[in-house]
């Protein structure tokens, strides 16, 4: 069993985050396993993995509607993470994006703490997400109301839910985290995506959590909720809906997490 | 009581498969009133001689592809770290080991008392480590003992070396015929007796030959 982190760190000029806050907060709580960074911005970090070309090169990627695919720089930056945590031989890893934020010494074996101390073994864990859960049968409906049991008292947000389904249509549903942050069986990724085509597939895949929440999915159906969790050590959404940045910092700073995700501004723990 | 199961991936076996089997295993304890927890080698790691043991573990000669038998020995460390309340009873079990009663296990978990404490793990299946009820120190023991387990010239697989928990248990067994307790009550997959047996063991070397794989598939139907 070999444990990792990996993360992309995009270059300066990005709009979307703040990547030297980024690494200042890295550098400021360490991790305890081995963290792996790449760019292909040469940053001042020693052991950073340079990329010989930006992930932006898929960037104009058209996907299998022949649609442009808003998606594929991000999920070629998560695949690049993963061929690297392949590389490293890595069999558990977790993946966090620029726009994180560590508030903990040692916050990767917290995180990893939680992940392995689950009752049953897991392919991935974090903050997750689920969608259609009324599509997909009775078994699935009850496994979904089952996992919103768990959080009764709503103290941590266990499983946000969005759908876009019509009542009547059965064609399935998902269950996954929030890919942003998170942790992963490198067993489980590798047996959903084909990591040796990882151009491609980032160019014509979804956004790569919906993806691999389809994909577990497809492969054991209603059971995808026995092989996912939520963690409590970390907190990661997409938007500001749920909560907001300060919110979540505060998450941070309260040491309730370990990390959060998302941190757009240059803010520190 | 606690039921443990270990997992740790072996890239020759089926994952899916693998899991299913876990989440079957995970609710046929559950049924009996067992408190079923899958353990991993993340638990063993937290040893702190796991550095070590593992390395011991690591030098055994196998013929089965890598890590199966290295999981086999780790497991037992595992168990030494496991969420065991110090001096509780549990079992330990594969997940293909499935209860149909849970009397005989909370049987010989009551026979311990403060005059006469629990000083043996109990073999349920001969010496098949498929299914043993101890507390976290005697399953540590058991964990050391493995690690100093020199080979020789009789751990042979045909013509190839080999060593496995089984085999050092079976050689145990001769040497230090009190160190642990064997019964047969859990019985192989179409072993004699097996219909009636308090807990069936479906390994894939019955199961395979009689056509019942996929075992996720095929044991909830061989016996209610």
């Amino acid at each position: 069993m070999r444990l990792g982190s990996v993360s992309y760190v995009p270059p300066p000029s990005i709009r979307t985050c703040d990547p030297a806050a980024f690494l200042a907060n890295l550098r400021r709580f360490q991790s305890k396993h081995p963290l792996m960074l790449y760019s292909d911005h040469k940053w001042d970090v020693p052991d950073m993995i340079h990329l010989p070309q930006s992930p932006e090169i898929v960037k104009d990627a058209k996907g299998k509607d022949g649609k442009p695919n808003p998606w594929a720089v991000n999920n070629l930056c998560w695949a690049t993470g993963m061929r690297i945590a392949i590389r490293n031989g890595f069999t558990h890893v977790i993946y966090l994006e620029a726009d994180c934020r560590v508030g903990k010494l040692h916050w990767d074996d917290q995180i990893f703490s939680e992940y392995f101390s689950h009752p049953k073994t897991l392919a991935c864990a974090g903050s997750l997400v689920s969608n259609n859960p009324c599509n997909a049968g009775p078994i699935g409906y009850q496994k979904w109301c089952d996992l919103m049991a768990t959080n009764t008292r709503r103290n941590f947000p266990n499983c946000v839910t969005y759908g876009w389904k019509g009542a009547a249509d059965s064609s399935g549903s998902s269950i996954f985290p929030n890919g942003a942050l998170g942790c992963y069986s490198v067993a489980w990724l590798t047996k959903l995506f084909d990591f040796s085509n990882s151009g491609q597939m980032a160019a014509e895949m979804f956004a790569w959590d919906f993806a691999l929440g389809e994909r577990l999915w497809k492969e054991m159906d209603h059971l995808a909720y026995d092989c996912v969790a939520p963690l409590q050590s970390v907190f990661s959404s997409y938007g500001e809906v749920i909560t907001s940045e300060r919110e979540r910092m505060e998450l941070l700073r309260s040491g309730k997490v370990s990390a959060v995700h998302q941190c757009k501004s240059s803010q520190q723990p | 009581m606690r039921a443990f199961a270990f997992y740790g991936d072996v890239p020759q076996l089926d994952l899916a498969e693998q899991k299913r089997l876990e989440i079957l295993w995970c609710q046929q304890w559950s049924k009996l009133g067992f408190e079923p927890i899958v353990i991993n080698e993340w638990h063993a790691m937290q040893h702190p001689e796991y550095g070590d043991l593992s390395a011991a573990y690591m030098k055994l000669p196998s013929v089965n592809p890598k890590p199966y038998d290295y999981l086999c020995l780790i497991r037992w460390l595992s168990m030494a770290m496991a969420p065991i309340p110090n001096g509780e009873l549990c079992v330990m079990a594969d997940t293909d080991v499935m209860v149909y009663q849970s009397e005989p296990f909370h049987h010989y978990g009551t026979k311990s008392t403060k005059a006469k404490p629990f000083d043996r793990l109990v073999f349920f299946q001969k010496y098949v480590p498929s299914c043993v009820l101890g507390h976290r120190a005697l399953f540590e023991a058991q964990a050391k003992r493995f690690a100093q387990y020199v080979p020789d010239e009789k751990d042979m697989h045909e013509t190839t070396p080999h060593v496995s928990d089984q085999n050092i248990l079976e050689r145990q067994a001769g040497t230090d015929p009190d160190s642990f307790v064997r019964l047969d009550l859990v019985k192989g997959y179409l072993e004699p007796g097996w219909e009636a047996a308090p807990a069936i063991h479906y390994a894939n070397s019955c199961c395979g030959p009689a056509g019942k794989t996929p075992r996720s598939k095929h044991i909830p139907l061989l016996r209610i």
